[in-house]
């Protein structure tokens, strides 16, 4: 159970097997490469890899990502959990990461996070 | 029993040099597959393909004899992760197609299937169990 309710407090940590990650739950507007509905749009290289991996282009199932198949019961829950440890370990490992990046990938982390507590796309 | 199959899956290809980033392993199955499935990718643009065949006969083998953890991991992992990253890099899913053996392609049909809204979850889950979709689940 992922319960990321936090009352009175946008900033909280995820703690995954290797890693802590510190999480801002704003609403996941205005970011530069990031749109909850859709497939990210990615400059690094190494975080284009990961999105090639967890998203799937032309998916009937919400937008590819294997948090929809997760919301849907696809049975992608280990999948997704290890992606969570390995998304927050990513950010851990990068602190030099663009602010873009990092965004980027924190939108990813809370995207998996919301689908394996039961919960639809982060943000408003 | 999925590190045996895991073991035999990756170490035809950590023979020819390649190895999986450290932290995969320390993280799970899934990590270590998704890894693999980069390098595949990366080798079917330009080859070689000599390994190809050992990779995915043992595909072929622990989709037969693997139980529903492995089968899940193979399918929603490795296979899933193939056509993810090669619809991303406009590599046709169909250039796989020579190497999947008839377990392998029913397993790669099922997830285009599960993908494109013609599988349902239950039946998701009664073909990694190995069971008719029809039948009740194990859990």
């Amino acid at each position: 159970m992922w319960d990321l309710t936090v009352a009175n407090d946008h900033d909280f940590c995820v703690v995954t097997v290797n890693t802590a990650v510190l999480v801002h739950d704003c609403p996941l507007t205005g970011g530069p490469d990031w749109d909850p509905v859709k497939p990210p749009r990615i400059q690094n290289p190494e975080l284009q890899s990961i999105a090639d991996q967890l998203y799937r282009p032309g998916a009937s199932i919400g937008n590819g990502g294997t948090g929809d198949a997760i919301r849907a019961g696809f049975g992608h829950i280990i999948k997704g959990s290890e992606w969570i440890t390995n998304l927050g370990s990513w950010i851990a490992d990068n602190p030099g990461a663009s602010p873009s990046g990092i965004y980027t990938t924190q939108s990813m982390l809370q995207e998996l996070i919301s689908a394996m507590a039961g919960e639809g796309y982060p943000g408003p | 029993m999925i590190d045996e199959a895991l073991t035999e899956i990756v170490d035809v290809v950590r023979r020819d040099g390649w190895s999986h980033p450290a932290a995969a392993e320390e993280t799970g199955p899934y990590s270590v597959l998704a890894s693999l499935a980069l390098h595949l990718v990366d080798l079917s643009a330009a080859g070689p393909f000599a390994l190809f065949p050992a990779v995915f006969g043992a595909l072929e083998r622990w989709l037969a004899r693997g139980d529903a953890a492995i089968r899940n991991v193979l399918i929603v992992g490795l296979i899933e992760d193939l056509q993810n990253i090669s619809l991303n890099r406009g590599i046709a899913l169909d250039s796989w197609e020579e190497w999947l053996g008839t377990r392998s392609r029913d397993a790669w049909d099922v997830v285009m299937g599960m993908w494109a809204g013609r599988v349902t979850p239950d039946a998701l889950k009664a073909y990694v169990e190995g069971r008719p979709a029809d039948a009740e689940p194990t859990t």
